[in-house]
């Protein structure tokens, strides 16, 4: 029975990721966007004025990849995004929003629909689509983001925030449809440049480990083949 | 503990960690992509070829027997050089192969789940496809082509 019960909870393990990331698609590779700066393209607003993204630098940016007509997780993101935004600061004081769609085809009439149907768009939120579609893809690129496209102008696409620092350098990624407050304060200042000590030994944990891992094997090979001096001296004192 | 087999156990030990640097040697040095299976979408029953913008391109492929739909029922496409193509792959009855030569994409087409691979066309020319994963009687007649001009 227990043994049983061990298995069912490593199965549950093991499905654990995969229930998570239903229905998103190919989720962005951070290892190589990280750090990188994202190329100063043109947007236009949902009030039809042309933003360069030069202009927002200074402040943290929160940037959150949708498409207008999306029926399933982009209102998700952006209803959520409403309620988490004001528990964690002031758009336009403290960092700002852009709800850039991806779709190639949509038009600031789009933008315009979906910024009065969820009441936004306004004081530092801003609903922009790129000035033209090679720079759109210029910054899906940088921050790799991959869709696919489905019938009815549906897109499978993965749910993301993207947070950019004040001089435009990709800085943390967010996933999925629900925000934690805490969560969004983090990234928010690891935006704007506040890294904790663990966030930055973070990437070389991995390698320490890998080679303690490896003095271990090779120790424990000199310990088990009995031969060396070492083994006679360790094994003498033990 | 016997020569030889110490001998055996430090030339594992020493072939995995020279594996795995070649591994994070690709991933990060070279920036080599790995295939990525999407499990969780309903797979696409026709080919397509889906123009974004001038350069950027969605080829849907539905692989069957014995022959790959690339667009509308066609074996070609025809796509200007320096085009980024992201590739989506699907099955409509067994398991084929899909590879496209003069490049590293090399997928497999699985019922029920689509495979993905992003390439760009950078010379001009003629790259074949074949399935080369044996899927029944018409297997060596099953190819298709991208025409990059």
């Amino acid at each position: 029975m227990r043994v049983f019960a061990f298995f069912l909870l490593l199965l549950s393990l093991f499905s654990f990721p995969f229930s998570k990331t239903a229905g998103t698609g190919i989720p962005p590779n951070e290892s190589k966007t990280i750090g990188n700066k994202l190329p100063n393209i043109e947007f236009v607003s949902s009030e039809g004025k042309v933003i360069k993204l030069s202009e927002l630098s200074g402040k943290p940016i929160i940037l959150n990849p949708v498409y207008t007509h999306c029926e399933s997780a982009c209102p998700l993101m952006t209803k959520e995004l409403k309620k988490v935004i004001p528990l964690v600061g002031k758009p336009g004081r403290d960092f700002y929003i852009l709800s850039l769609t991806f779709d190639p085809k949509d038009t600031v009439e789009d933008l315009k629909r979906f910024a009065m149907s969820y009441g936004i768009g306004t004081n530092g939120w801003f609903i922009v689509k790129a000035k033209d579609k090679s720079q759109l893809f210029k910054l899906l690129d940088a921050i790799d983001f991959r869709f696919a496209t489905l019938p009815d102008r549906e897109f499978v696409h993965p749910n993301i925030l993207v947070f950019i620092s004040g001089n435009l350098e990709i800085m943390k990624y967010l996933y999925g449809v629900n925000y934690d407050p805490l969560d969004m304060r983090i990234a928010l200042s690891i935006a704007k440049g506040e890294e904790s000590f663990l966030a930055k030994v973070k990437p070389y944990l991995f390698f320490i480990g890998f080679l303690g891992l490896l003095a271990t094997s090779v120790f424990l090979i000199f310990i088990l083949s009995g031969k060396s001096r070492l083994t006679n001296t360790l094994i003498g004192r033990m | 503990m016997d020569r030889a087999e110490r001998n055996a156990i430090f030339l594992a030990v020493g072939l995995l960690a020279f594996f795995f640097g070649l591994i994070v040697y690709a991933a990060r040095g070279l920036k080599i992509d790995l295939p990525t299976c999407i499990t969780d979408v309903q797979p696409f029953k026709t080919g397509q070829l889906i123009q974004h913008a001038p350069d950027r391109y969605e080829l849907h492929v539905v692989a069957r027997m014995w022959f790959f739909d690339m667009n509308k029922g066609q074996t070609y496409v025809e796509l200007p050089r320096g085009s980024v193509v992201d590739i989506y792959l699907t099955s409509a009855d067994v398991v084929h192969g899909f590879h496209i030569n003069d490049t590293n994409v090399n997928l497999m087409a699985i019922p029920g789940t689509v495979n993905y691979a992003r390439v760009k066309f950078d010379n001009p020319g003629e790259y074949h496809i074949v399935c080369h994963e044996f899927c029944g009687i018409g297997h060596q007649d099953m190819a298709a082509k991208i025409l990059v001009k």
